[in-house]
């Protein structure tokens, strides 16, 4: 195969020449150029849409994991006892990780949840939309803190904006009233989506 | 340089062959003939490459060979002095709107298409990955994320002066960090241009 592309490359040439002076006017029969692309995959801390763990957050180092270079967010085992959070409650983890914009143009940045599996991606006393059965909040919801230090909710119907260059750090709140803590269910064990669209840079 | 050269005398060597077969027989002519070559960069070619005037026209740029190349990697001039990142995500579908343009700079309409590869990488099957069994890079006719350029059923129609702006999608799931996702082809891919009477 690469004496097969060497092959066109050299094609190319020739006959892109061969208009300049043959024919003078500009025509070209065939021209076929090849170029180099080159994509390279990265961690996610270096990739284009930035994800990393916060070295100066406990949270981040106690639940945020980077694995084969992709982050996730394991709220589980503490160490000191504590294996999940609490039932019946509202529970705040402050600076789990960054969140950057590492492309060219300013990112509208969201998430989405998996299609809700009761009792296999989601604790089965959720309701099929990942909210908790008795109060109808997000059981999940990620947020960042404003320059008042206050808890700013990311619902999935919500986006935030990062300009090119910028980050923001992303906590994880968790709501679980109505939920029954007794079933050995994690409230949640799936991927979440993330999708960060440019307008600038084009819509699709 | 040297291949390409031999390739441009082989057919003058063809044409002064015809004039001179009715003249009796020869061993070998020999025949000097001038011959000016001008070789523009990708941007004032023919086939005119040139990255777009758009944010994402930053994922390219024009070599010193006067290539267009694309690079979404470290490769890319502009990673070392901005905040860009130096590649796409793993596990992840990523959408360039208008990185590159393609200019008829011919006199005539010309139908233009990238060229596939029987070696063109795609998502594995059967694994459970989105997209599965697409292709890890395609190029689109700008905002038209359905509407393939590539392989020569899909070629758009350039009339001559006209130019078109190209948009590329990378998936890379199953790919890991370290992963180049065009390794299968050698990063190269190869833009043809037809054009006929």
């Amino acid at each position: 195969m690469p004496m097969k592309r060497r092959k066109f490359l050299i094609g190319a040439g020739a006959l892109a020449a061969g208009g300049a002076t043959a024919l003078g006017t500009g025509a070209f029969s065939r021209v076929e150029a090849e170029r180099t692309v080159s994509i390279d995959v990265e961690t996610d801390s270096n990739a284009y849409l930035g994800l990393s763990k916060l070295s100066n957050s406990s949270n981040s180092q106690q639940f945020a994991e980077v694995s084969d270079g992709k982050l996730s967010v394991n709220i589980g085992d503490s160490g000191n006892g504590g294996s999940g959070v609490n039932p019946d409650s509202t529970t705040y983890f402050d600076d789990m990780f960054q969140l950057s914009n590492n492309g060219v143009a300013e990112a509208n940045i969201s998430y989405s949840f998996p299609t809700y599996n009761s009792g296999s991606n989601g604790h089965p006393d959720l309701t099929n939309n990942w909210k908790t059965p008795t109060d109808s909040n997000w059981a999940i919801c990620f947020y960042y803190l404003d320059s008042n230090d206050n808890r700013q909710m990311i619902t999935p119907n919500d986006a935030v904006s990062l300009d090119a260059g910028n980050s923001d750090k992303i906590g994880v709140r968790t709501m679980t009233h109505g939920l029954d803590a007794t079933t050995n269910d994690p409230l949640i064990d799936g991927s979440i989506t993330i999708v960060a669209d440019a307008p600038d840079a084009g819509s699709p | 340089m040297k291949r390409r050269k031999f390739l441009v005398g082989t057919g003058l060597s063809a044409t002064a062959g015809v004039g001179l077969i009715g003249t009796g027989a020869f061993s070998q002519v020999e025949s000097e003939r001038n011959l000016t070559i001008g070789l523009a960069k990708d941007p004032k070619a023919y086939l005119g490459l040139d990255v777009a005037d758009t944010p994402n026209g930053e994922y390219g740029y024009v070599d010193d060979n006067g290539r267009l190349r694309i690079a979404m990697s470290d490769e890319n001039p502009s990673a070392a002095s901005s905040p860009m990142g130096l590649g796409v995500n793993s596990d992840a579908t990523s959408w360039f709107q208008n990185v590159f343009t393609v200019c008829n700079q011919g006199t005539k309409e010309a139908s233009v298409y990238v060229q596939d590869d029987e070696d063109w990488p795609t998502v594995p099957l059967g694994e459970g990955y989105p997209e599965e069994g697409k292709r890890r890079l395609d190029f689109h006719l700008e905002e038209h994320r359905q509407q393939s350029i590539l392989g020569e059923q899909n070629a758009v129609t350039l009339i001559e002066g006209s130019c078109a702006m190209i948009s590329v999608t990378i998936r890379a799931h199953s790919l890991s960090e370290g992963d180049q996702v065009l390794a299968e082809i050698d990063n190269q891919v190869t833009i043809n241009a037809n054009s006929f009477d």
